[in-house]
């Protein structure tokens, strides 16, 4: 019972003192408890830096992938040839970006055209976009293109390049066997646009700047072409359209 | 009072400084107390205070709001107090243990907190911690076992020996009371 009580009483005294601290004390205490402070905002800085690159990281990828997406491939109602980049009212040129087919296009003689167009029609109704009316008494004309390609820096020659390659990556695509006929087609199709082309810069003065010389361009065309080879371009317009089709529709879906 | 106490723990947890000034304020006299029942020397005291009052404003968040603010400082107190004494190296336990039995004698006499204070500082360290903790601060043997890393039947064995001191001490008292009146 003692020492309960004994120890009781001294617990009741003890608990009722209070001892003053001395003058200091406090400024001690705050002077450790102050380098606390900027670790942590240190750190929180830390995280802050680190989520806002996190947020810009993010949005120049979504950034570029909008960008990519924009950059859609256009296809010309009007099938025309290659020609310059620049752009006057009645002068276009066509820049398809890989999926498309450039087609080009002998317009001088339109009976012929209307037969290929119905061949293309025929062969396949379900064309989405690519509008394969070819006009009557149509001359090739380069007219006004938007560019739809970022290769916009690229020279004409190296568009062609990139386009010949792109149709033969289509006709690969299609699980069609690509012959070294229908490649060749291809590259001398290219060098006939480029060949149209410098026919442009050539022949351009102030007011018919981007123009092609029709007389000039009948002539060239006339001392290339014989029948056979009139017979592969249509061949291989059909082949092309075919493939520009089907990466229509293959980019629709 | 306890609203005003719960909106500066709040405060005092955002760092902010008033707040944690106002509790220091309201709270350092009594830890000082407490952890003077520990340590002798009131510098050493205060400087385990500090000690314990940093641990509180930078582990406030650990604070879970079960039992008393002043119930959770006292502790963190305790402990800074106990790593003060072994910093001094003053606290050894025996490796032996002593079977006790114990006897009182019923001794209740008159002393104020300056003579209670005197004969706790007669104990030695490991007497005084042990005895501090269970009669003052109300520890079980197996809570003031874990927390000085001993036996139950070392803090029992301190406790036995504490307690015979201070009835000696008590004695020595009362007779020099007689004596004088």
């Amino acid at each position: 019972m003692s020492p309960i009580k004994f120890e009781e009483n001294m617990k009741r005294e003890l608990e009722q003192r209070t001892i003053p601290v001395t003058e200091g004390a406090w400024e001690k205490l705050q002077q450790r408890l102050d380098p606390e402070q900027p670790k942590k905002k240190g750190k929180s800085i830390v995280w802050v830096l680190g989520i806002a690159a996190s947020l810009a990281f993010v949005f120049w990828l979504t950034k570029g992938a909008f960008e990519q997406s924009d950059v859609t491939p256009k296809i010309v109602e009007q099938p025309q040839e290659q020609e310059t980049p620049s752009t006057e009212n009645d002068t276009e040129v066509i820049t398809p970006k890989k999926e498309e087919v450039f087609v080009a296009q002998d317009i001088k003689q339109p009976r012929e055209e209307e037969e290929a167009a119905s061949k293309i029609e025929e062969s396949k109704p379900e064309a989405p976009v690519l509008n394969p009316q070819i006009h009557r008494d149509e001359v090739l004309l380069a007219t006004n293109v938007e560019e739809v390609t970022p290769t916009e820096n690229m020279s004409f020659e190296d568009q062609k390049v990139q386009e010949v390659v792109a149709q033969i990556v289509d006709l690969k695509e299609q699980n069609t066997t690509v012959s070294d006929a229908e490649i060749e087609a291809l590259l001398e199709k290219a060098q006939r646009e480029i060949e149209v082309k410098n026919l442009l810069i050539e022949s351009s003065s102030t007011s018919t700047a981007g123009r092609v010389n029709p007389d000039m361009l009948l002539y060239e065309v006339e001392m290339e072409l014989d029948k056979s080879f009139r017979t592969k371009v249509f061949e291989e317009l059909k082949i092309q359209f075919n493939s520009v089709r089907n990466a229509v529709a293959q980019r629709n879906n | 009072m306890y609203k005003n106490e719960a909106a500066l723990i709040k405060r005092a947890m955002k760092n902010n400084r008033e707040a944690q000034h106002t509790l220091f304020q309201m709270h350092s006299p009594k830890m000082l107390s407490v952890c003077r029942y520990y340590i002798k020397d009131l510098q050493h005291a205060e400087e385990a205070m500090l000690n314990g009052f940093f641990k509180v404003f930078t582990k406030l968040k650990s604070f879970n709001h079960q039992g008393s603010f002043e119930g959770w400082i006292r502790r963190i107190m305790i402990r800074e107090s106990i790593s003060m004494l072994r910093k001094l190296k003053k606290v050894e336990f025996p490796q032996y243990e002593i079977i006790v039995n114990e006897t009182y004698n019923n001794i209740n006499i008159a002393i104020n907190v300056a003579q209670i204070q005197q004969l706790i500082d007669g104990l030695s360290e490991g007497y005084r911690i042990v005895f501090v903790m269970y009669a003052i601060e109300g520890y079980k043997h197996h809570e003031i076992a874990k927390e000085l890393g001993i036996t139950e039947g070392t803090s029992k064995s301190q406790l036995f020996k504490a307690r015979k001191l201070l009835q000696q001490q008590m004695n020595e008292l009362n007779k020099e009371k007689h004596v004088a009146h």
